[in-house]
């Protein structure tokens, strides 16, 4: 997890430079020896943004719909889209910001399914005074971090992006008011809090289940009163292709949203609780109990938006980089046939 | 005293000859410094060719006046200058602590035969390990600071300084020193007189690399986590896909590690002025 960060840092630079340097993406997909399209899906090791991936594999989805699907470890979301982008893997996840900024840049993207909601809370120091805070809803404390040390995971992530947008509904001035910090994710971020690199920080999970007890205190809890979050309307995992891909293989990209339902279905399911927190155990490295808890305090951020609607598409723009706050063309961007509605039916 | 010059033998006085090699050498200089010009600007046209036909995608190649916009864009925002000074601080602290603990270290370990010969597979361990992996347990360690930055990029440094503090003093030739030790030269003199000596050129080499390491390191621990510096710029800016300003930054980086090595060697030729070249 915390070798990601060093991959994050580097990939885009990296992998982009090296990869995509001859020209358009290439892929490798075809099909195997018994007669199923290959497909390769990149997934973050540190979130649960691919949840519904790992869900898939694990349960037989990916297989049930004639797919032979191959995960692929990627270290943020930002480093799949530069994977992406020299055909390094065919399906990727993020938000509407990972993809914007390399669209103006003349690269293609389609979207092809919601995602889950918010997922960061915000947290801080447990001596850090926070007069102002009412309640964990927001904006909680968040007035009170004037003048203090923000952590995200990097900066200008979605996380990044994130924060600020709540910082700011909060009433303060991004630009002035704080110092954002890059703290990367799991060790690296419990160790920046602690011993004082920062007073606040943006956690996730499973990140958000690895401080002690004791060791930080709620700023605000925006997944625990999604109504007032002025993230409610975020999508952080959105499934994605580029155009090159899904103009070669159709097919493929519905079979894979059509298993992505499947897996949905199933995991959201009570009675698969069980099944489920071994899954999430094993693809976050926790222990079972740990997963059974995360799922129980986040598991609602899968349910609030089941499709991708232009409505939820055009909402996705305020949460883009501030030179890319217009909605991009919901008919250019989605794939219809797999965000709109669900494509087993 | 005669010199050739075409089928013409002339008489050539001491002086001219000592005014002409200078002169030689100015020339020679200037056609070289021509040529490494000519070299850039070639670069620079080919990397702009390159651009206009679109030969690489133009996400990942930019064009030179866009990294050149890009370089006044940070300047102009204030970001280039805090950011550069945190990661050569940074450079220059562990630079200084590898060189004194390496050389220290290096030279020790070569004047007791048998202390080395005992630590010598546990320093090639250590050596072998590729100690940038380090960063997020000195991150762990010391939090998000400059002093976890200092300490992988010293962790980096220190065996190069020591390697090559060690082979310095092995190069002294065995001859001399025994020669030495017949007309009863003292150990401290026959370090002072013969091995330090022989020692510091290969030091300085050390050194030299050290500082490419060190830069190396820091920018390393800041592309992790880090309030400032020039690898935190290069991770944001990577995560953004702003690749012209990507460029820009490693621009930067290439110039401050040329000047920094500039130095290091106009130091070493100060200090080294016996040594030929």
């Amino acid at each position: 997890m915390i070798f990601g960060q060093v991959r994050l840092s580097a990939a885009a630079l990296a992998v982009i430079a090296l990869a995509t340097a001859c020209g358009g993406g290439t892929d490798d997909s075809g099909t195997t020896a018994d007669g199923k399209q290959t497909l390769r899906v990149a997934y973050q090791k540190s979130a649960i943004l691919s949840l519904m991936d790992w869900v898939a594999q694990e349960q037989g989805f990916f297989s049930g719909r004639g797919l032979s699907v191959t995960l692929m470890p990627s270290a943020s979301g930002q480093a799949a889209v530069a994977t992406a982008l020299n055909g390094g893997v065919d399906i990727l996840y993020g938000p509407q910001s990972n993809t914007v900024q390399a669209a103006s840049q003349g690269e293609c993207f389609k979207y092809l399914t919601s995602g889950h909601s918010n997922t960061v809370n915000v947290i801080a120091r447990p001596d850090l005074a926070l007069p102002s805070k009412k309640s964990d809803a927001f904006p909680g404390g968040l007035a009170d971090l004037k003048g203090k040390k923000i952590g995200v995971p990097n900066l200008g992530s979605a996380t990044d992006r994130n924060t600020r947008t709540v910082l700011a509904a909060a009433g303060l001035d991004v630009t002035k008011d704080v110092t954002f910090v890059a703290i990367g994710v799991g060790s690296t971020a419990v160790a920046a809090l602690e011993k004082g690199s920062v007073d606040a920080l943006a956690a996730f999970p499973p990140d958000s289940t690895n401080f002690p007890a004791g060791s930080y205190q709620t700023v605000v809890d925006l997944v625990g009163h999604p109504e007032s979050s002025p993230l409610r309307d975020v999508i952080v995992s959105h499934t994605v292709t580029t155009c090159d891909y899904l103009d070669k293989h159709p097919d493929t990209v519905l079979n894979y949203c059509r298993a992505y339902y499947d897996a949905r279905d199933w995991a959201l399911d009570p009675k698969n609780l069980d099944a489920l927190s071994t899954i999430l155990a094993k693809y976050l490295d926790m222990s079972q109990d740990a997963a059974k808890g995360m799922w129980t305090r986040y598991g609602d951020v899968w349910r609030q938006h089941p499709t991708l609607t232009p409505e939820l598409w055009a909402a996705q723009s305020k949460f883009n980089p501030p030179d890319q706050q217009t909605v991009p063309d919901y008919a250019t961007w989605v794939y219809a046939p797999c965000a709109a509605k669900d494509p087993r039916a | 005293m005669t010199s050739v010059v075409g089928s013409a033998v002339e008489a050539v006085e001491p002086a001219e000859v000592t005014q002409a090699g200078p002169a030689r050498d100015r020339r020679g200089r200037a056609v070289t410094l021509l040529w490494q010009v000519l070299l850039f600007l070639a670069f620079l046209g080919l990397w702009q060719v390159a651009h206009w036909l679109k030969l690489v995608r133009p996400i990942v190649l930019r064009s030179p006046g866009e990294v050149w916009q890009a370089a006044v864009d940070l300047v102009s925002a204030g970001q280039l200058w805090p950011n550069l000074w945190a990661t050569l601080q940074a450079t220059l602290i562990a630079l200084t602590l590898g060189a004194v603990t390496g050389v220290l270290i290096g030279l020790g370990l070569a004047l007791s035969p048998r202390v080395e010969r005992i630590v010598d597979p546990y320093l090639s361990a250590l050596n072998s390990a590729p100690r940038i992996a380090f960063a997020p347990v000195f991150i762990v360690a010391f939090g998000i600071t400059t002093t976890a930055k200092v300490a992988l990029a010293f962790s980096v440094v220190v065996f190069v300084v020591i390697l090559n503090s060690r082979a310095g003093v092995h190069a002294a030739d065995p001859d001399v020193i025994r020669l030495m030790e017949v007309m009863g030269a003292r150990k401290s003199q026959i370090f002072r007189k013969l091995l330090f000596p022989v020692a510091v050129p290969s030091i300085f080499a050390g050194l030299r690399l050290g500082l490419i390491y060190s830069l190396l390191g820091v920018v390393t621990s800041e592309m992790i986590a880090a309030k400032d510096g020039l690898g935190q710029l290069v991770a944001t800016f990577s995560g953004n896909f702003e690749l012209d300003r990507v460029y820009a930054v490693i621009a930067v980086l290439i110039i401050a590690a040329t000047l920094l090595n500039s130095i290091a060697g106009l130091i070493e030729r100060r200090l080294l002025w016996w040594k030929p070249r």
